[in-house]
């Protein structure tokens, strides 16, 4: 940081006039950069949609879901949002290292088996090296990893992986990484909250993000055994009616 | 036991398929020396692959139809045909083929596989190839229903309802037709009028060449990687110039004081690429350690097949991205982590949770494994209210119980959460002659922190564990 109390007038206005003229070149190449790039994917949930920059989830992005501790249901929503982002037909890859997601309970939740590959490595380096590949691969819709403490570099390879490929990444991490730097997008701290109706609720917040979205912090629900996110803002009023995906397929109804 | 095939001299006594085999040996005399072989599918598929791979001359794309017991060649003939004197000359160059390797084999030529299929099985003889003339449809609508190679239950419907040959078929409804019928059944009537892709099993060979080099001074680590890719290019070569490619290399390296090590690289699906297999070796080799020099390496290529392709003329649908290349990324992922680490899930119909889903290895994939082909249970048939996150093992835990028994809190390694909503209990019970044992009374509950954890009591001894969570 150039400071103007520590160098004589004339080189602090020269180093003004320099850091103004870097400051256009970045705005000029930020706007170039948003311009190439295709328009930010809606998750479904306005108020979700909110807190990223832009109104929505970009290609070519790492987004971190922090969940406080174990049964958090960060990771649940992390896929329940996945499956919109990632598309109807493109394959997603869930990395998980720990070997204890349950398809059954997943399917129940809109996830689509058939185009879903569960990776599941024997440590926490094989699933990052999992995650960086599977992230340089253009055809992936979605990588969804549950990843613990990791060094910054191998953060950065991950965001530069999914940067080349256009993929997205969401790392499920614990809330012991929070102190330390990040290379996504945005690092979301999820928490859930009481709700009635046997909703699934949680207070959803932007710890640090590249670039500001509208709101700092949102309520969102998740109807069970649905993929229907909603604005728990207090004015929704769970009905109890349960959407359940397979039903909505003809073909399933024969 | 009944009759699944029967030869030439079986069938002038009378002796059919479908027959029983008590039937059948009462009907032969006692100067026929009657044989009788049981059923071996994977011999019948080997023989039957050896078989199709004897036509590769008459055209580079050709397969076993996709079915557990298959027992019909498809080859592609547009614009090959052409070049054998038409399309009749070139049946009777194939019929004559087989025959000289002492098959009886039915010929046929029609506008799409399925009218293929059904005209050599309904219409087609051993001693004259059939040439079914375009439209074929037209031509064959006097066949059976059977001839749509429909599940037993669809026709067991249509039969019901006097519907018994195709041109009944053609004159009902379409929509109304599509809901009375499974999807199967729809799928096979899309196929057989060219409105919906068939895919053939690439035919495996018996062979497996091999390829080896040996040397005198062991070689410096740097240099196995390289001596690899010319291995390979070596041994693919050939296979390439045939349209033929190996779903599994297998690498010996022969080290300094008689000791060996062996890679075996598995692929998603036939390729004769070297570069793109020695790609993966290499995935192989960084966690392999090396106690000697390396003196000599030998490549083998098993599972070598034609290589995979759909038939174009009859797949008018855009490639799906996820077939784009993703092969190998799967091959590159099962190279370094095993294969049995990166896999598809398939739901099985068991009520106890750690049996309820099947993990299939994607480098293992077949016909009966990829997810396309399995049986679509609706979604509304499984229970709805699992967990995302089921533990390998359930934990041990203490619960307070409240009024009733159901779970007041919950204390796991020194720290005590406060449930405060609950849902439950939900029984599974399974007996043991499907496996173990299982009694359990499952509980969904929310902490005061607002974690959702899924617990279960054994009423035998009335102990807890924590089973799964929302992850």
């Amino acid at each position: 940081m150039l400071s103007d109390a520590i160098l004589p007038p004339r080189r602090a206005a020269t180093a003004q006039a320099l850091a103004a003229q870097l400051q256009r070149q970045i705005d000029h190449a930020r706007c170039r950069l948003s311009a190439c790039r295709p328009p930010p994917v809606s998750t479904g949930c306005p108020a979700l949609d909110a807190l990223f920059p832009g109104g929505g989830i970009r290609a070519g992005v790492l987004v971190e879901w922090i969940g406080e501790e174990a049964g958090s249901g960060a990771g649940t929503l992390a896929l329940a949002v996945g499956q919109v982002v990632a598309g109807p037909d493109r394959p997603r890859v869930l990395i998980d290292p720990q070997h204890e997601l349950f398809p059954l309970g997943l399917a129940a939740w809109g996830v689509d088996l058939a185009k879903t590959v569960f990776v599941r490595p024997g440590n926490a380096q094989e699933a990052l090296w999992a995650c960086e590949t599977a992230l340089r691969w253009a055809g992936v819709g979605l990588v969804w990893a549950r990843l613990g403490r990791v060094g910054p570099l191998p953060l950065r390879r991950l965001q530069l992986a999914a940067e080349q490929s256009g993929g997205v990444g969401f790392l499920v991490r614990p809330a012991c990484v929070l102190g330390e730097p990040s290379w996504a997008e945005v690092r979301l701290r999820v928490r859930p909250r009481l709700a009635a109706g046997g909703m699934l609720k949680w207070r959803v917040e932007v710890v640090c993000g590249r670039g500001a979205g509208r709101l700092r912090e949102a309520e969102v629900q998740l109807a069970p055994a649905s993929s229907l996110l909603d604005e728990g803002d207090g004015a929704t009023t769970p009905t109890g009616l349960r959407v359940v995906p397979g039903l909505a397929d003809p073909a399933a109804t024969s | 036991m009944r009759v699944r095939y029967a030869s030439a001299s079986a069938r002038r006594r009378g002796i059919r398929p479908g027959l029983p085999l008590a039937e059948a040996q009462a009907l032969v005399h006692p100067q026929d020396a009657l044989e009788v072989q049981p059923l071996e599918p994977e011999t019948e598929r080997k023989a039957l692959g050896a078989l199709a791979l004897g036509w590769a001359a008459y055209s580079d794309q050709l397969g076993l139809e996709e079915e557990p017991c298959p027992e019909c060649v498809g080859l592609d003939l547009a614009g090959t045909a052409i070049h054998w004197g038409g399309e009749q000359k070139l049946a009777e160059q194939l019929q004559a083929a087989a025959r000289r390797q002492g098959w009886e084999v039915r010929v046929a030529v029609a506008d799409t596989w399925g009218q293929a299929w059904a005209a050599a099985h309904f219409l087609a003889d051993a001693r004259q190839p059939l040439i079914v003339p375009s439209p074929s449809l037209v031509a064959l609508s006097a066949l059976p229903v059977e001839g749509l190679r429909l599940p037993a239950l669809d026709l067991c419907k249509l039969q019901r309802v006097g519907i018994a040959t195709l041109q009944q078929l053609l004159m009902l409804d379409r929509s109304a037709l599509a809901s009375r019928l499974s999807m199967a059944a729809r799928m096979r009537w899309e196929q057989f009028l060219g409105q919906r892709p068939e895919r053939l099993v690439p035919c495996q060979s018996a062979e497996r060449p091999r390829r080896a080099m040996h040397w005198e001074t062991p070689l410096p680590a740097e240099g196995v990687l390289p001596a690899v890719e010319r291995l390979l290019e070596e041994l693919l070569a050939p296979l390439r110039t045939r349209r033929l490619g190996t779903r599994r290399v297998v690498l010996h390296f022969f080290l300094e004081p008689r000791q060996t090590r062996e890679v075996s690289v598995r692929l998603c699906q036939q390729s004769a690429d070297p570069r793109a297999i020695a790609g993966l070796v290499r995935l192989h080799l960084e966690r392999l350690a090396w106690p000697a020099g390396v003196v000599g390496i030998e490549v083998e290529a098993c599972e070598v097949a034609a290589l995979p392709w759909v038939m174009r003329e009859w797949d008018q649908t855009p490639p799906r991205p996820d077939q784009q290349g993703l092969d190998e990324l799967w091959n590159q992922l099962a190279s370094r982590l095993g294969t049995s680490a990166v896999c598809w899930a398939r739901l099985v119909p068991d009520p106890v949770p750690e049996r309820a889903v099947r993990w299939m290895a994607v480098v293992e994939a077949s016909p009966e494994t990829e997810p396309t082909n399995w049986a679509r249970y609706p979604l509304a048939l499984w229970p709805h209210d699992r967990p995302t996150g089921l533990f390998a093992w359930p934990r041990r835990i203490e619960v307070v119980p409240g009024p009733g028994g159901v779970p007041r809190a919950v204390c796991w390694r020194g720290q005590r959460w406060d449930v405060v909503r609950h849902r439950g209990p939900e029984r599974i019970e399974a007996e043991g002659w499907t496996g173990k044992a299982v009694c359990r009374d499952y509980y969904h509950v929310q902490t005061a922190e607002g974690r959702w954890l899924w617990l279960f009591c054994r009423p035998q001894d009335g102990r807890w564990f924590w089973h799964g969570e929302l992850l």
